[in-house]
């Protein structure tokens, strides 16, 4: 008797433990990274280029808007200067999200962006505080006496979708008057 | 003496048995904050959202607080010569009318960062520009994270809780910039 209610109270112990585990089990939290919009070679220009989604049927996300793309010194002089947009913002449409969005100036990112159950993503000036540092370069440095070098951009952005969109472009910054001192040999 | 022993064992499976299923079919669940019934939940790739009760038998139909809106998680590097990079939000939203919002945190990597705190407020809200320029982190080197063409990832949890301890948590991971030297 002892035998069989041992029997039984194993086999509902196993029944339950197989029920807790299929309605009881937490959410699965171990995702793969997502991959980062893949990067493209840009045209050739100094004017901003809107690149529209690739591929068939992926048209879900817009263009990216970036506007004002600007360049400024913050200290006269100094071979410091920060680009920054007024703003950047780029939608898609439901059911798809924003995955990220991806700032790259002179070939090197220097903001990621992660949506979050978004449909659209914005962002502001006031985001990256001063803004990203680049140097100012020398007058003419861009074929312009009167300016400084100019940076190329890249600001990519995709959904879950899958559908890519990027935008390219560069700006120019004031110049600053380098000087170099000769080299002073001791003796 | 042994079939005494063999009696209490068989009892006490029944009772073990018989309380895990009444567990279950309470809708006790372990979410990923640990043993406390989740009321609603959200995944999409990397990111998650879920919405906590109290580990108590009575649970509201309908939860007052929200999911916290967590728009545009973001890491940058203001200046590339320096392996400094800055953690942010564009915005954090959260209401839990009519209840007053108690607290918000924010943790990166299992760091507490921030605590928000509502004075008899219904919804909590709260700017990049609140803590401007942002959190500093180390960008990492390029493919520390696992994404080849970026730097190190940081988890972050985004917990707001109301004053009828319900609880509304973000799950997800940002990813910065790479320091090339």
């Amino acid at each position: 008797m002892v035998r069989k209610l041992a029997a039984i109270s194993a086999i509902l112990l196993a029944a339950a433990l197989i029920w807790t585990g299929a309605v009881g089990a937490g959410p699965d939290r171990a995702a793969a990274p997502v991959a980062a919009p893949t990067s493209a070679p840009g045209p050739d220009s100094d004017s901003p280029v809107s690149v529209a989604p690739d591929g068939p049927a992926s048209t879900s996300i817009s263009y990216i808007d970036s506007t004002v793309p600007q360049c400024y010194q913050n200290v006269a002089a100094q071979n410091e200067c920060y680009i920054n947009w007024a703003y950047i913002s780029v939608s898609t449409t439901s059911p798809a999200y924003i995955t990220a969005m991806t700032v790259t100036v002179d070939s090197r990112v220097r903001a990621v962006y992660q949506g979050f159950f978004q449909n659209s993503l914005a962002v502001s000036a006031a985001m990256h505080g001063k803004g990203f540092l680049v140097p100012c370069g020398a007058y003419g440095a861009a074929g312009d006496m009167a300016w400084g070098g100019s940076h190329s951009f890249v600001i990519q952005a995709r959904d879950t979708a899958g559908a890519p969109t990027a935008n390219y472009g560069s700006v120019t910054c004031p110049g600053i008057r380098l000087i170099y001192l000769p080299a002073l040999l001791k003796g | 003496m042994q079939r005494k022993w063999m009696a209490i064992a068989a009892v006490a499976l029944v009772v073990v048995t018989l309380g895990l299923t009444l567990r279950s079919a309470l809708g006790q669940e372990t979410g990923p904050d640990g043993a406390r019934a989740v009321l609603a939940f959200e995944r999409e790739a990397e990111n998650e959202r879920a919405i906590y009760a109290p580990d108590q038998l009575t649970q509201p139909d309908s939860p007052a607080i929200s999911f916290i809106t967590t728009n545009t998680a973001y890491c940058y590097q203001p200046d590339p010569r320096q392996d400094v990079c800055y953690v942010n939000y564009g915005e954090q939203y959260v209401d839990a009318a009519p209840s007053y919002m108690i607290t918000m945190t924010v943790m990166l990597d299992n760091r507490y960062v921030a605590r928000y705190a509502g004075f008899f407020q219904t919804s909590l809200y709260a700017s990049h520009s609140f803590h401007s320029p942002g959190f500093k982190v180390a960008c990492g080197a390029l493919g520390s994270s696992g994404v080849p063409d970026w730097g190190k990832g940081y988890s972050f949890v985004i917990r707001a809780r109301d004053s009828a301890g319900l609880t509304s948590a973000n799950y997800g991971t940002v990813y910065c910039p790479a320091y090339i030297p």
